[in-house]
């Protein structure tokens, strides 16, 4: 029997609780209330420790990762979900399937994005102003409600969409932090730590603290917004790239884009941030400018052997990106992406692409 | 057709003499190579075999001059007084032999040869190259598995497999280790797969003819276990996979039998295998390999898609594949010239004379037929028989790019 969405959504985001246990058991959920999950384990040859009944310490990278593209062929919802809260969808060509993504609970998916985010950032420390153009036109993005939650939760209402005719207009970049910032965060402060007032009964006076800026945008969008003239940002904003720059121009490289935005921008390369995360996944790994990802606690990255996906690899060596994303309980929460990528042994990681898989056919040099 | 001058008949006739010298097992050479890439687990023997039977089809007098004088057509052939480079080839294969095409367009061209031999393929070329050395001394210069072994050739030319984007990475290996200039050009191998396009047509009513057919699209599929760029990974038909997939399971079958692949499955097939049978997909089992009309696994090793559509498809795919894509195949209704069925048979030493003394057939006796297709003239289509898959004129052009055109170019009459 699952147990109900509350419970799940505690359980799932408890930090204290170690994640090989969480994912051990998100795994034996999946294998009872997943079908096709459960047919795809059902049919790998390696039968050995299939049955989920593992020591909770064992070693997660033996849970088999279903491909990814599970999520265009068949329907991914647990057996109990009636009808989904939200279906996300993922952006595709013409002509090419996409994904659908059908969230159960989606308190559990603004949770996980929003306490995800919080790992990594004070959100009281930002006004968000997100561009993302190509985005707005799919009303089943997953990252337009990410961002909207985190704009949402914004409560001085200065985070924001920006409009698409006139995308930086208005917007003082200097001062983001206005008279009505300092009075609400003073006001918020003020009710949190009611046990902190003044004998005379005051609220103490905070310092007005200024706001930073954090722009985010799919990296595409962001070159078009410095082509067309942007202003440079205050020295202490950052920006946040979600990747995004197949089919509007050739792709860069991660090093060419960072050093772009940045002097587009003009910021440090170590202010252009990232995040990684896709229509299949409730959770975002992010790259606070160290060049490489970290997940939230109930996320993990895992490196696949392309040539055998049941396979991890060790730290350093390139392969396919797994996921394993705990907050996908209701879903599949363990699954192959074609992306190529390495895991570092503090276990960041680094997304180096899309995984050619012809490169395993013919000849190779290189490969020899 | 340009006619190439005297100086290279002379060397197509020394290159000839040197091969048949070799395919006839002098000294011992190819007996005791075959063998030991056999017993070594490199190739399995029919593979071997068969490789050897295409080169001593293929590799012949009139093959070379047509190559030659094709190539003169459209090249200035530099004159017997001309300093010709150094080439570096970095061999990398799959399949046995995989550089003969390399190694022949070098010495033709007049250059010498430096080579790095392939990890799997120590024997072969090894044996061959000393043969070769026997007549052409001063066009060898040195080989070597390691590149680190290789002499400081200074090459001005290299060849290689692999993609356009690695490119700067072997230029930085090579020239690391001194075994290329800095002016030196590099001409990648990029080619990955091959897809065949079968038209209402080309599916006959007769039984027979249907036979033939699943014949020729198993052997262009399994043969060197699809490791090859001419393997045939992808076919686009009018036909759906399920109304073939008997026919061409049956011929798997048949072939498999008596060309046992050197492993059952690789574990990345059954991965595949599993996703597609648990998500409700067409699969069927061709030896070690599947074949699936999912077409989002174009390219997957071992893995081949059966898509159903029409030459508006073939085109969209050949544009979108790019240089992954090394040949379209279609159907001529002729036999392979190469004889699969007795492959198996044959036995290395004993059996050699055998393969020395099969008929020979041209480099291009296919290609005028070609021109007629529909799909002929069409940009990024390179059109061939699918009879043909897995035995190419030695004249063949990975990536549509000619070596010895490529060789001569730039080095003065």
């Amino acid at each position: 029997m699952h147990q109900s969405y509350t419970t799940w959504r505690n359980y799932l985001l408890n930090t204290d609780i170690p994640f090989s246990d969480k994912a051990w058991t998100v795994y034996r959920h999946q294998l009872e209330h997943q079908p096709v999950y459960r047919r795809f384990c059902d049919e790998l040859p390696v039968k050995e420790g299939r049955n989920g009944d593992h020591r909770a310490d064992a070693d997660p990278d033996a849970i088999p990762l279903i491909p990814i593209q599970t999520f265009r062929d068949a329907a991914v919802r647990a057996d109990y979900v009636e009808a989904p809260q939200a279906v996300f969808r993922s952006s595709g060509t013409t002509g090419m399937k996409r994904s659908t993504h059908e969230i159960a609970d989606l308190r559990l998916y603004f949770d996980s994005c929003y306490r995800g985010f919080s790992q990594f950032y004070d959100p009281r420390e930002f006004v968000l102003l997100s561009w993302l153009p190509g985005y707005l036109d799919n009303p089943e993005s997953s990252l337009v409600a990410m961002i909207d939650h985190l704009v949402q939760r914004d409560g001085t209402g200065q985070s924001r969409f920006l409009p698409l005719d006139q995308p930086l207009a208005g917007v003082d970049l200097s001062t983001v932090s206005n008279m009505n910032t300092v009075k609400y965060l003073n006001k918020r402060r003020h009710r949190r730590s009611s046990g902190l007032l003044h004998a005379n009964g005051e609220a103490s006076e905070a310092p007005a603290k200024k706001r930073r800026i954090m722009l985010f945008g799919a990296a595409f969008g962001l070159l078009d917004l410095i082509d067309a003239g942007a202003p440079k940002l205050p020295a202490d904003a950052i920006v946040v790239e979600t990747g995004g720059m197949k089919t509007r121009r050739r792709e860069l490289s991660k090093e060419e884009l960072r050093g772009q935005l940045a002097e587009g921008f003009g910021l440090p390369s170590a202010s252009v941030h990232s995040e990684y995360g896709m229509a299949e996944m409730c959770s975002q790994a992010w790259d606070t400018g160290k060049g490489s990802f970290r997940c939230p606690p109930w996320l993990r990255i895992t490196v696949r052997d392309p040539e055998n996906p049941l396979q991890a690899l060790p730290p350093g060596e390139e392969g396919l990106i797994g996921i394993m994303d705990l907050a996908n309980v209701h879903s599949l929460a363990f699954f192959l992406t074609q992306d190529r990528g390495v895991l570092f042994p503090d276990g960041s990681f680094r997304v180096l692409g899309r995984w050619d898989h012809a490169e395993l056919r013919g000849c190779n040099f290189l490969a020899e | 057709m340009a006619r190439s001058p005297e100086h290279i008949t002379q060397r197509i006739a020394v290159i000839c003499e040197a091969i048949g010298a070799w395919l006839d097992n002098e000294d011992g050479i190819l007996g005791i190579t075959v063998n030991r890439t056999a017993t070594e687990g490199l190739f399995p023997r029919h593979d071997v075999m068969f490789m050897l039977d295409q080169i001593a089809r293929t590799v012949t007098l009139e093959a070379l001059q047509g190559w030659a004088d094709r190539a003169a057509g459209t090249t200035p052939v530099p004159g017997p007084a001309s300093e010709m480079p150094n080439v570096l080839c970095l061999h990398a294969g799959n399949l046995p032999l995989v550089g003969l095409q390399d190694i022949v367009a070098t010495l033709l061209s007049g250059s010498v040869y430096y080579g790095k031999l392939s990890r799997k393929d120590p024997w072969l070329a090894d044996g061959l190259l000393r043969v070769l050395r026997k007549r052409m001394p001063g066009q060898l210069g040195g080989w070597a598995v390691r590149l680190e072994d290789l002499d400081r050739a200074g090459a001005e030319r290299v060849l290689f497999a692999g993609a356009e984007t690695s490119v700067p990475e072997v230029q930085r290996r090579v020239r690391e280790l001194g075994l290329a200039s800095e002016k030196a050009l590099f001409l990648p191998r990029t080619a990955r797969f091959s897809m065949a396009w079968l038209a209402d047509e080309d599916f006959p009513a007769d039984n027979a003819q249907l036979g033939k057919l699943s014949r020729q699209l198993a052997g262009a599929m399994l043969r060197y276990e699809g490791r090859g760029c001419r393997s045939l990974a992808l076919v686009v038909a009018r036909r759906s996979l399920s109304d073939f997939a008997g026919n061409l399971t049956d011929a798997a079958e048949v072939f498999v039998r008596k060309n046992p692949p050197s492993h059952f499955r690789s574990p990345g097939v059954s991965y595949w295998r599993s996703y597609l049978n648990s998500t409700g997909k067409d699969v069927y089992d061709l030896g070690g390999q599947i074949i699936t009309d999912d077409p989002e696994l174009i390219g997957r090793d071992n893995v081949i898609c059966w898509m159903r559509g029409d030459e508006d498809d073939v085109r969209r795919l050949v544009r979108q594949l790019g240089p992954k894509l090394q040949q379209v195949y279609v159907h001529s209704g002729q036999d392979a010239p190469a004889s699969q069925d007795t492959a198996d048979s044959l036995d290395t030493a004993a059996s050699l004379d055998t393969v020395a003394s099969q008929d020979t057939v041209a480099g291009s006796a296919h290609e005028a037929g070609m021109a007629f297709h529909p799909l002929a003239g069409v940009p990024g289509i390179r059109l061939a028989p699918l009879s043909e898959a897995q035995s190419p004129p030695i004249d063949w052009q990975p990536d549509g790019v000619d070596a010895l055109s490529w060789l001569w170019k730039g080095y003065s009459p």
